[in-house]
């Protein structure tokens, strides 16, 4: 049992100009009431969010192609992907949901301490992601592994495969499978950029002290979004850096 | 407050005069404003579309061309389609009509996120000018369809980065409103509108949303992939670098099938308004026509194979893609039953919209009969890539389509302006539409049939005279857009002022004053006893309209 | 929450009855992914053929599951919402599957026409 309801909209907790559940500064015109508001704009994220899966679905769709046709390759391709900085970007992304969830939570409650924290700590943690990302690819590119035809692997790099990798031949179409790799994790880099955007928006607002138990749409949204681009992380995972 | 004085349109108080000047229009989050603004867009889209079109069938006048060139040819048809379709008959009844009928259909007082449709908007227009830009950055001769590996090559110029940059973000624009009405519809009905209490045309817009949010977003992939290839060689679609062209197809073709009922679901829900009110009747079958708009919808996403069958297609795909074609075909043909069961026994008024909605049946049934010549597999194959394609196209995004959106356009157009349009110069609009549109493309699936393959700029001269009819035909055809178009402008200025309800329909729409507010309700209305509840509504007179009950003195 | 007329909604949102996720649930969400995650790290380094696939995408389903139904609270929340996710990952996985069947079948067409156009044989994956 671990749900709680606020108590009431005017006596959940100190937070300044959104205590108020009926009306207040951010309600819109075209709607009854703050509830109103806060019930059609979750179902406005969430029809957002369908049109995102159905986005990455397209490069889902990719790379099961090449992968279903070319099994061999991507056994071959994903060693040279380092998969402790993978599982710890999965660990980074999954703190940074807690945090974005914590948050919600907190401008439900109408506690603006826990909001910010918890919000500056979701950023900290999505700029790590980017950070680990970063040197990968950089150490990557600088190992001439690029996409497509500019894909020349160094012999340091090849260096550092498995034995039985080594023993193989590169394959020719090995820039086939980073294309694939910079595609769609690159795509969801993009994603974790413009998230870490509307969480300093958020933030911004947050200290402003525009969130509280009768206002908090913005947040839950934002948070809704970083979500999403979690689970997607949950999937790149395995099919690039453990399969 | 029901007086006949209460009744006349008080334009100082509409929408229209609320606020002036640009910037009150063009950043405007009125619902109203944003369609209308769409509709002068979408319009000028379609006369340019359509002047691509009449240069394409004047160089077809002779076999061997040459009013362009042939390379000016492939890119003329290869602008008509993308502007055609992305930027007329895809958005056209949704932005056009949906964006202004929607809330005041749901009583309410704008969609759920205003600011979102006026982005959606704006979208376009960018979108728009990216697809113009492709003339100046030397044009593309690809087809709409954009097919690598051609398209994808160096020697393409860089036009195709703008086509698919144009795709992206008329896509987005596309989404954004599927996803505004999906969330209007669930969340801000009124008080005693259950989800079969909605007009039909909101079922319409419903479905059509559900479909622009699913469907589109894998265009927008396509087109960023496609974008990539060109520019890093990422060897996704490009055989040369390891990529599989037939991979873009099914990307392509997952987003364009479904999009076709992005265009024809929203004219099918103005026939079933327009259908219903122009005979008195409510409309037959309800609940089958609401429902067969979700079964369109989800079936049409499991076709688009239909599209490929000649592409490389493994036969398994073909076998199974052809097959579930032919199931799309029940849910419209219910729809269609419907709607003449409609008419069956009403009192028909054969007013503009009413005629170019018994157009449509007309053309509609043979627009999708032609369509199942298609989604059989061994008819596909001969078939395919000729002008029994275009004409069958032709048939269901002109033919039904564009006339359901001049249908829609008649009818709100009172609502929207204030002001009724002539008659006389509506009903000479549909006849010439009727029969330049006929003209136009009946001669089409003869040669088709015959073998004249499609988009090529030259022919075999046994197809002239089938050509020459079809070109007169696309002159008739445009002049009755040429009538159209003046008569509705001309009621701007010289049009009866309109009643709140000129046709005595019963959907809320008609109980806000034409035009109405800037608000559209003082309160919200509480839902009528059905959207096709004719009982009470009686005719005053053509100035006051229609009105429900005693009138006050 | 699945009342769309004003009369209904004004009640709900009346009461402020909106479900807050306690620390429990939270701290044990992030655990339970924590958790798997390492699972999946564990079986990837064991050869079971192509049951490696399905295991992976098991457990990535089954974290994702936990995603939705807790953090984003599809658990308490109104019906449809899950009806649109559910709905848009069955389309996505309507189109890869279909896609990658179509393309697993065809495959023998491209390798017939690449070994009739180059004699020396089949081309290297």
């Amino acid at each position: 049992m671990s749900a709680r309801h606020p108590t009431g909209a005017a006596e959940a907790g100190g937070s300044g100009d959104a205590g108020t559940g009926g009306a207040g500064p951010f309600l819109a015109h075209h709607f009854e009431d703050m509830g109103h508001q806060l019930e059609t704009t979750t179902l406005g994220i969430w029809l957002f969010l369908g049109s995102e899966v159905l986005f990455f679905g397209g490069l889902f769709t990719a790379y099961g192609v090449y992968r279903a046709n070319h099994p061999e390759l991507f056994r071959y391709a994903h060693h040279f992907l380092d998969w402790r900085l993978g599982a710890t970007n999965t660990l980074v992304l999954i703190g940074s949901s807690l945090s974005a969830a914590w948050a919600v939570r907190a401008a439900q409650l109408g506690r603006r301490r826990v909001l910010t924290a918890t919000l500056l700590v979701t950023i900290a943690l999505a700029v790590t992601f980017l950070v680990v990302k970063y040197i990968e690819y950089s150490h990557k590119l600088h190992e001439g592994i690029g996409w497509g035809a500019s894909c020349h692997p160094s012999a340091e790099i090849l260096a550092t495969l498995p034995e039985h990798a080594r023993a193989l031949p590169v394959p020719a179409r090995l820039g086939t499978f980073f294309a694939i790799y910079y595609l769609m994790t690159g795509l969801h880099g993009i994603h974790v950029l413009v998230g870490i955007a509307l969480f300093a928006w958020i933030a911004a607002r947050a200290g402003r002290g525009h969130f509280g138990p009768g206002y908090y749409g913005p947040v839950d949204a934002v948070a809704l979004y970083w979500h999403l681009v979690d689970m997607i992380w949950i999937f790149l995972f395995p099919l690039f850096y453990l399969l | 407050m029901t007086t006949a004085a209460a009744d006349a349109p008080d334009r100082a108080g509409s929408y229209l005069a609320h606020g002036r000047g640009a910037r009150s229009w063009l950043l405007s989050l009125d619902h109203k404003r944003i369609g209308v603004m769409y509709l002068v867009a979408i319009g000028a889209s379609l006369l340019l579309g359509g002047v691509f079109a009449l240069v394409l069938r004047l160089n077809l006048w002779r076999p061997s061309g040459g009013l362009v060139s042939n390379d000016g040819y492939n890119r003329l048809f290869t602008l008509h389609g993308a502007v055609m379709i992305f930027l007329f008959v895809i958005p056209g009844i949704p932005a056009a009509l949906g964006n202004f009928v929607l809330p005041l259909q749901l009583g309410a007082k704008d969609v759920a996120f205003p600011r979102v449709n006026l982005l959606s908007f704006w979208l376009y227009a960018l979108g728009a000018v990216l697809f113009v830009a492709t003339l100046v950055a030397g044009g593309i001769d690809t087809g709409w369809t954009l097919y690598p590996p051609y398209s994808l090559e160096s020697a393409r110029g860089l036009g195709i980065l703008l086509a698919l940059g144009a795709l992206f973000v008329v896509g987005f624009s596309s989404i954004l409103t599927g996803l505004n009405f999906i969330a209007t519809i669930h969340r801000m009905r009124p008080p005693g509108m259950g989800w079969f209490d909605l007009p039909l045309f909101l079922w319409a817009l419903y479905a059509t949303g559900l479909i622009q949010v699913i469907a589109t977003p894998v265009l927008g992939i396509t087109a960023a992939m496609g974008f990539l290839e060109r520019v890093f060689h990422l060897g996704l679609f490009m055989p040369e670098y390891g990529g599989d062209p037939v991979l873009f197809q099914h990307f392509f073709w997952f987003y364009s099938h479904p999009a076709v009922y992005i265009m024809i679901l929203p004219a099918m829900g103005v026939v079933s308004e327009v259908v219903s009110v122009f005979s008195r009747k409510p409309i037959f079958g309800y609940r089958f026509i609401a429902m067969s708009s979700i079964a369109i919808a989800v079936i049409g996403f499991l076709v688009w194979g239909h599209h490929m069958f000649v592409s490389g297609q493994s036969r398994t795909a073909s076998v199974i893609f052809s097959g579930l074609t032919l199931l799309v075909a029940i849910p419209s043909a219910i729809k269609t039953f419907n709607w003449l069961a409609t008419m069956y026994k009403g009192a028909i008024v054969l007013a503009t919209p009413m005629v170019y909605v018994l157009t449509f049946f007309a053309i509609f049934a043979v627009g999708g009969l032609t369509g199942l010549f298609l989604g059989a597999l061994a008819t596909d194959v001969p078939l395919h890539d000729t002008y029994f394609v275009v004409a069958h196209f032709h048939f269901v995004m002109v033919g039904a389509v564009m006339t359901a959106f001049l249908a829609g356009l008649h009818y709100w157009w009172p609502k929207m302006t204030g002001r009724m349009y002539s008659e006389r110069l509506g009903l000479v609009s549909a006849a010439l539409t009727f029969v330049g549109f006929h003209l136009t493309f009946v001669p089409q699936f003869v040669a088709g049939v015959l073998g004249m393959p499609r988009r090529y700029a030259t022919y075999a001269p046994a197809f002239a005279g089938h050509n020459r009819l079809s070109t007169v035909g696309a002159f008739v055809l445009a002049s009755g857009l040429v009538v159209a178009l003046y008569g509705l402008l001309r009621s701007l200025r010289t049009g009866r002022p309109a009643p709140a309800n000129p046709w005595g329909a019963a959907s809320l729409e008609w109980s806000a004053s034409s035009p109405p507010p800037w608000d559209n309700f003082e309160r919200t209305p509480h839902a009528p006893p059905g959207p096709y509840d004719y009982t009470g509504l009686r005719h005053v007179s053509d100035e006051v309209g229609w009105v429900r009950g005693e009138v006050t003195p | 929450m699945t009342g769309a007329n004003v009369s209904e909604r004004s009640a709900v949102a009346g009461q402020g009855g909106v479900h807050v996720l306690g620390p429990r649930i939270l701290i044990g969400t992030a655990a339970a992914l924590g958790v798997l995650t390492a699972i999946t790290v564990g079986a990837a380094q064991v050869d079971l053929g192509r049951m490696n696939v399905v295991i992976a995408l098991g457990i990535a389903s089954a974290k994702a599951t936990l995603v939705a139904l807790y953090f984003m609270h599809l658990r308490w929340g109104a019906r449809f919402h899950l009806v649109v996710l559910a709905g848009a990952v069955a389309f996505a996985v309507l189109l890869t599957a279909f896609v990658v069947l179509d393309t697993t079948e065809y495959q023998p067409d491209v390798r017939a026409k690449a070994a009739a156009a180059a004699p020396g044989g089949a081309p290297r994956p």
